[in-house]
């Protein structure tokens, strides 16, 4: 039976998530969202409209906390697709071609949902940050600048990670793979930013997710440590 | 792995996909909704109570009731005959004189009691 995951994939053999056909489906579907949120919802509960319509406008800093959590969510499932990839854990599930579709797939949404988090403060004028103090890390000093800083450099590092995967031939193989390792650092500072930035952590299910979803991430990136030495050993040896 | 498994599989990864994102879109909006929802409970639409099964419990020494009179200014009064005595209107409060008895001027002369004859 022959090896269908050879030891050393060739990433410039692998196609981009995105077809144009997808591309333009994903937007449609997108444009029918917003239609349905901004037309039908405000008839069905009058209150998420009262919630953006208000003095201060809390609906949009709900809206920004719900997408932050889903935000996390996603990209910390694109972090563990992508350590299941190279741990070879992917051959159990869902299968090699399958992990790096859905790896892209999770980067690319959870950065849609990232900039819907950003963005969507610009309505909230109980926190009131301006275009500027979104972008760029440290300016705002609203509310805890330095965590907030800290999930700013998050995504910039996760905008990094996700598009370079588009320009990997620039970089070559092993370029890319190193700048991947930025990752990490990544996912580290989206926990930190979720844990020390969100108003929900002491909540009775925020902080048991965060642990969850931190202590999977360890675990298999433990595991990939464990991995690589065990199969650089032979090597060695040889 | 042949075209009709590998079909399969792509519209396995897609079907996931479309889920992925409803399921994001949907936990957003119901995320929202809660929050909205707790949030005008709170503030906006205070819950009535209701008391139920109260009893009145006396605990320790009853009640102690002291009677205070209640003083009231003066009214004209009425007496027998049907006259009408009028409450005086106060009067400018003079202070008592106080005369110091050794001031000069003031002094008494001494009395003589000398009932005794000297011989």
């Amino acid at each position: 039976m022959s090896n269908p995951y050879p030891p050393n994939p060739d990433i410039n053999a692998i196609n981009p998530v995105f077809s144009r056909r997808t591309f333009l489906a994903i937007l449609g579907a997108v444009i029918l969202a917003v239609a349905f949120t901004m037309l039908v919802l405000p008839l069905l509960v009058p209150g998420l409209a009262a919630s953006l319509t208000s003095s201060e406008g809390e609906g949009y800093w709900y809206l920004s906390r719900v997408s932050g959590f889903v935000a996390y969510l996603l990209l910390w499932a694109s972090t563990v697709m992508g350590l299941i990839i190279t741990d070879r854990l992917a051959r159990l599930w869902p299968g090699g071609p399958a992990a790096y579709d859905l790896h892209q797939y999770f980067s690319i949404i959870g950065i849609a949902f990232t900039l819907f988090h950003m963005l969507i403060l610009l309505g909230s004028r109980y926190i009131g940050y301006t275009v500027v103090q979104l972008f760029i890390p440290f300016t705002g000093a609203q509310y805890r600048p330095l965590w907030i800083g800290i999930g700013q450099l998050s995504f910039y590092l996760a905008l990094v990670v996700t598009f370079t995967f588009y320009a990997r031939s620039w970089f070559g193989s092993q370029g890319w793979r190193r700048l991947h390792y930025l990752s990490f650092a990544f996912f580290l500072f989206a926990l930190l930013h979720s844990v020390y930035s969100g108003t929900d952590t002491n909540t009775f299910w925020a902080g048991p997710l965060y642990w969850l979803t931190g202590g999977v991430t360890l675990f298999f990136t433990v595991y990939r440590i464990a991995f690589t030495r065990r199969r650089a050993r032979p090597r060695l040896t040889n | 792995m042949n075209p009709k498994s590998s079909r399969r599989n792509n519209a396995a990864i897609s079907g996931a996909k479309a889920i992925i994102t409803s399921a994001s879109v949907a936990a957003t909006i119901g995320g929202w909704m809660l929050m909205a929802d707790a949030s005008q409970g709170q503030g906006l639409a205070p819950v009535p109570v209701q008391v139920v099964n109260a009893q009145s419990v006396s605990i320790g020494l009853p009640p102690l009731n002291i009677a205070v009179p209640t003083v009231v200014p003066a009214q004209d009064i009425t007496v027998n005959g049907g006259q009408t005595v009028t409450q005086p209107a106060p009067q400018q409060q003079t202070q008592p004189q106080v005369t110091d008895p050794n001031a000069f001027g003031n002094q008494q002369p001494f009395p003589f009691t000398n009932t005794r004859s000297s011989r």
